[in-house]
Formats: C-alpha cells, structure tokens, sequence
C-alpha cells in the first residue's frame, strides 16, 4: 500500500492525535452499538411474543365471527356490521431511543353496542366477536409500532456497525500505518542526518 | 190493524202448522249444522290432500261423518211427514207434541255436528301427521256422533209416543 | 261463528308439518364431512328442489320465503302472519334509517322499493301505527333509532297478538320478557350502564319495567334467583353459568319460546298451527344455517351441537 503523506513532525502530531479520537470513537461506537444490540433483542422478543398474542387473537375473534355467522343469517350480519358506528381514534407520534426516531401510536376506541342495528336481532355471540377483535386490533396497532421499532433499530445497528468495522479495520490501521511509516521515515532522515554527520566529522579531523 | 192481524190466522190449523215446525225444525238445524260440519272437516281435508293426494280415502269418512245429523234431522222430519200424511187436521196438543218431538235432534244436530266438524278437522291433522293413528281420530269425532244419536232415539220415541 | 277457522289452511299445514326436518336428519347432516355432503343429504328433503349449489344461504332464504308466501296466501287477512314476517321489514327499515347501505332483505311484507318509495316521500301510513310515530320523530339517523324501531315493533306485536287471550298472547308476553332479559344480559356483559338498557328495552311483558331496572344493577346470583320466581325460571336452571353464556342463554330462549306454541299441536281450527309452523320453520333455517356454516367453516361439531335449538314436531 502506498502511502502518500508529509512525513513531518506536525504530521506525526496530528496524526496521533487523529488517531487518539478514532480510537475513542471506536469505543464509543462499540458500546452504542452493544447496547443497541441489547435493546434490540429485547424488541425481537417482544415483537414474537406480541405476534403470537395477535395471531392467536385473530384467530378468536375469526371464529367468533364464524359462530356469529352461523348463528345469523347473511343479511343481519352484514347490516349490524355496516350500520355500526365504533369509532376509532389513532395518535400517531415520534419518540427518540437511542438516538432513533421511533413512532408511538396512541388509539382510542368507542364501544358501538349495536346502536346502529339495534340488539333485538343480533346474536349475543356478535358481541363477543367484535369484543375480541376491539381487543386484537389494539394489540395489531402495537405490534405496528413494535415491528416498526424493531426495523428502524436494526438499520441503526447496520449503519453503527458499519462505522464501528471502518474504524477499525479502516482508518485505524491506516492512521496507523501513516504515523508509522512517519516515524520510520523520520528515524531514517534521523539517521541519515546521524551518517552524514560523522562524515562530516571524519573529513574535518582528516 | 188488529182484526187484519187476526184475519191472517183465520183458518188456520194450529195442530197442523206446530207439527210442519216441528219438521222443519229437525230438517233445518240439523241440516245447517251438517253443513257448517262438513264445511269445515272438507276444508281441512282439503288442506290435506293439497300436500299430499294419497291421503284421500283416509279423509273421506272423517268429512262425511259430520254429514250424519243432517241425515238423522231428515229422518225425523220424514216420520213427522209421514205421521201427518192424510191428515186433514189434528189436535193443538198433538201438534205441540210433534214440534217437542222435532227440536232434540234439530237443536243437538246442529250443535253436534258443528262441533264435530272441528273434531273431525282435528282428526284430519291427525290423518296428516300419522296416517296409522287416523283410526283414533274416527273414534273421536265418533263420541261426538254419541249425542245426536241419544237425540235422534229421543226424537223417535217421542214421536212415536205421539197418537193421532 | 266467524269464518276465519282456517280449516284448509290447517289441514295443509298439517300435511306440511311432516317435512320439517326431524332430529336424525340434522344428527345426519352433521356427521357428513362437508357442506356439499350436508347439501346433498338435503335434496333428499323438502328442500330438494333448491338445493343445488353451495349457496346454502339463498337456499334457507328460499325456503322462508316460500313458507311466508304460502301463509300469507292461506291467511290472507292475518295480521298476525303480517306481524311475524315484519321483522323482515323492520331490517330493511332500520338499513334505511341507517343510509340506505347494506344488503336489504327480501323476505320482508313490502318489497325494497316500495319501503325505500315511502321512507323517501315521508309517507308512513301503510305501515303499522308505532312505526308511523318512530319514524315521524326522526329529524336524521340518531344514534338511537334502531333501538327506538326495534321497541315500535315489538309494540306492534303486542297491540296485534295481545288483543285477545290465546296462545299467541302468551307466546308474545314470553318474547317481549325473554327480549329484555337477553339485553339485560347482553349489555350488562359488555358494562353498558342502565341509561343504555333503558334505551333498548322493548315494551314489557309479564314483568313490569321497573322490576327491570331494579335487577339491572343486581348480581348475578340475585339475577338468577328472582328469575326463579317468574315463569321463565327454567331458562336459568342451571345457575348464573347459563344465564351468562349467551350461545347457551340463547339457545333456551328460542326452545322456550318456540315450546310456548307446542300447545298449537292441539288447536284443530285456527291462525296458531300455522304461526307455530312459521316459527318452526324459521328455528329450522336456524339450525339448518348453523349445520352448514359450520360446516364450511369447521367449527367443531360440538360447538354446533351446543347451539342448536329444539325442532317442532
């Protein structure tokens, strides 16, 4: 490799000096990135754990509706799903970890209770149903926000580890290698200096 | 007014006349109520048939069972025609006699057989559901049949208590 | 004597009563793999000349229809067939207080356009009086108006069925209470405070309103016992487990309900065998519905057996 740099004093100066900083960076880097690594295990775990929960949830609030569906016919359960006036309210905002803007949903549901189709004609299994899938859709709306989480983090651990391999394997070596080839270079002008010197010396006392 | 009024009963034999009553009496409400009866179980066999033709053999007693108090009511009315007949007059006492004679199966007929057409309706349900059982149902519209014949005994013997 | 013995409609309907579909007929149709099966074994009944596809809904849809035709043909002047088959009318009412969207139901007394012809024009008077009223309050769809269409037809059932004693009037006292108390279950489990019962309940029927509202607030234990003293203390025999669990309380009310008419068995001349045999063809589409649904769904055989409801015959 080819080194192209002044071998001067100054240059060895801010050399060590460049290096001093990369080094701490370096470390500082590093333990960012094991913490986020750490944070982000904690985020994997709960992200499988609240996908489980979801899954399963749907699949209750599915065979609730598959019960309400064969308990009513067609046409009611179609009309009390359609007449039905919930309401759903999501708060959508950022939040900072770690340095990562992440997003955090707020949601605010209201209860329907059959007020736009009545509850004469339903089934009291369609409260049940839509009860669990109220309660599903709260989880599936955090699981977003985790899931979401958990991407942001991962590229964040990419970008970090990537600064971290090229400080280290990069332009620590090669600062390095230049403060190196500097001191080298110096201590051969040092010697050269030192071989003329007492040739010098020589010719005089002759 | 009143001697018109009494002019229009001049002549009359009051024997005679209460007798008639008594007849028509026997004909006519026995014969209504066998109408109304038959009406009725002929509906419902109707009804039956509709769904299911093979039924109707089974349905045809039930319906014409109540038809009876109509035949029974002609009975009497013919005995108390027959009593009558070459008559030119009889007692007042007898007439009143021939019409006490003429109302037990008239009013009884009529009762009877309305009542047994709905029985007999009801039997009709039962030939729909369990054509095996249909018997039992015949029995029931029977029991009703009880009465008009104690009436109809009754009107006979009356009747033929009566002497001219 | 007044000529409305329906003697030929209660001999046909006699003679029909043998289609309804027994007991071993519904056990068969369950122990088949799937509902193409299902629909198979049902072509070997009443339903036969229907049951082609796997649309087992427009089948059951079909039939009802049929069954309502009928009796309104045989009991043309009927009010009481007229009041059974308007819950059909009241969902396309309520569809159209609500907007108009929807699938609208075709079973109904009124077609579609006609009921949509009249809601448009504000022109009520073909309909039953309690509607005319409702309807003529609506400023705009309230938040409450299905409620308040619900309570009009059930009110329009008692002014028709309760006129006079008989089966019917029974039948529709029972309704009216075992209504109630499916809401009072139903908005106490999802902790709707006593303003929302106040809001849905229905006329009352053998029990007075305010004993209503007093057992709202109670325990259930304390629901269950004063249950027990009413009529319909049979429904929760087994304790608050099955006044709470709604398949279950459901399932009671409607094999009450429907037992209310078993004494129509007995009647030879009148409208009851032929409202019995609508209601018993209705509680048939249900069980019917529920066989098939679970079927193409899988539900598990048991969860179906839980549900299905007693048959007429």
């Amino acid at each position: 490799m080819e080194i192209r740099v002044n071998p001067t004093r100054m240059e060895l100066t801010r050399l060590k000096k460049r290096l001093a900083v990369a080094v701490r960076g370096h470390k500082l880097l590093k333990d960012k990135l094991d913490e986020l690594m750490k944070n982000f295990f904690d985020l994997v775990e709960e992200n499988r754990r609240l996908r489980e929960r979801v899954e399963a949830e749907l699949a209750l609030a599915n065979g609730g509706f598959a019960m309400a569906r064969a308990i009513m016919s067609r046409e009611v359960l179609e009309a009390a799903i359609i007449t039905s006036r919930g309401r759903a309210v999501l708060e959508a905002k950022t939040q900072s970890r770690m340095n990562v803007e992440v997003p955090v949903f707020k949601l605010a549901m209201e209860q329907a209770n059959g007020y736009g189709f009545g509850l004469t004609e339903t089934s009291g299994e369609l409260d049940e149903a839509v009860r669990s899938l109220a309660e599903t859709f709260a989880s599936l709306v955090q699981l977003a926000q985790v899931e979401k989480t958990v991407e942001l983090m991962a590229a964040e651990i990419e970008r970090t580890r990537r600064r971290v391999n090229a400080l280290e394997h990069v332009l620590i070596p090669q600062l390095r290698e230049k403060a190196k080839f500097i001191t080298m270079k110096l201590d051969e002008n040092e010697r050269g200096n030192l071989t003329r010197l007492m040739k010098v010396k020589e010719m005089v006392r002759q | 007014m009143n001697a018109n009024a009494a002019g229009l009963f001049v002549g009359v034999d009051w024997g005679l006349t209460l007798a008639y009553l008594g007849a028509a009496i026997a004909v006519v409400l026995s014969g209504y109520g066998s109408a109304r009866g038959v009406a009725t179980a002929g509906q419902a066999a109707a009804g039956v048939v509709t769904e299911d033709p093979s039924k109707y053999g089974k349905t045809i007693i039930l319906t014409a069972l109540p038809g009876s108090q109509g035949i029974y009511g002609f009975v009497i009315g013919m005995l108390i025609f027959l009593k009558l007949q070459g008559k030119a007059s009889i007692p007042i006492s007898a007439g009143w006699s021939l019409l006490a004679a003429g109302i037990p199966i008239g009013i009884v007929g009529l009762l009877s057989a309305l009542w047994q057409g709905r029985v007999a309706a009801a039997g009709i349900g039962i030939v729909a559901k369990r054509p095996e059982e249909a018997s039992k149902g015949l029995v029931y519209a029977g029991m009703v049949e009880t009465y008009a014949i104690l009436s109809l005994v009754i009107s006979f013997f009356l009747l033929n208590n009566v002497t001219l | 004597m007044a000529y409305t013995d329906y003697a030929y409609a209660v001999g046909r309907i006699r003679a029909l009563e043998i289609g309804l579909i027994p007991d071993n007929l519904l056990e068969r149709l369950m122990s088949v793999a799937s509902a193409q099966e299902a629909l198979q074994v049902l072509a070997e009944t009443e339903y036969g000349a229907v049951a082609h596809d796997g649309d087992y809904e427009t089948l059951i849809e079909d039939e009802l229809l049929r069954v309502y035709q009928l009796l309104q043909e045989l009991a043309p002047a009927s009010e009481a067939i007229k009041v059974f088959r308007f819950r059909w009318d009241l969902h396309n009412i309520k569809l159209l207080a609500a907007g108009g969207n929807g699938k609208p139901s075709r079973l109904g007394n009124f077609p579609w356009e006609v009921l949509w012809e009249m809601l448009n024009r504000a022109d009520y008077s073909r309909l039953p009086v309690e509607f005319q009223t409702v309807l003529n309050q609506f400023q705009e769809a309230e938040s409450s108006s299905a409620a308040q269409l619900d309570q009009a037809y059930y009110s329009y059932g008692k002014r028709v069925l309760c006129a006079k004693e008989g089966i019917l009037r029974d039948y529709w006292l029972a309704r009216l209470d075992l209504t109630n108390l499916r809401l009072l279950v139903r908005l106490r489990k999802v902790g709707a405070p006593l303003e929302d019962f106040v809001k849905f309940m229905v006329a009352h029927g053998l029990i007075a309103q305010k004993e209503w509202l007093e057992v709202y607030g109670a325990p259930w234990e304390a629901v269950v016992a004063w249950l027990g003293y009413k009529p319909y203390h049979s429904i929760a025999r087994d304790g608050v487990a099955s006044l709470t669990d709604l398949p279950v309380l459901e399932r009671e009310i409607d094999n009450y309900l429907l037992e209310r008419l078993d004494r129509a068995k007995w009647v030879a001349l009148g409208v009851e065998p032929l409202i019995a045999y609508l209601l018993a063809k209705e509680t048939e589409a249900k069980n019917l519905r529920l066989i098939l649904a679970g079927k193409s769904n899988r539900l598990s055989t048991e969860t179906v057996k839980r549900r299905l409801r007693r048959g007429y015959i």
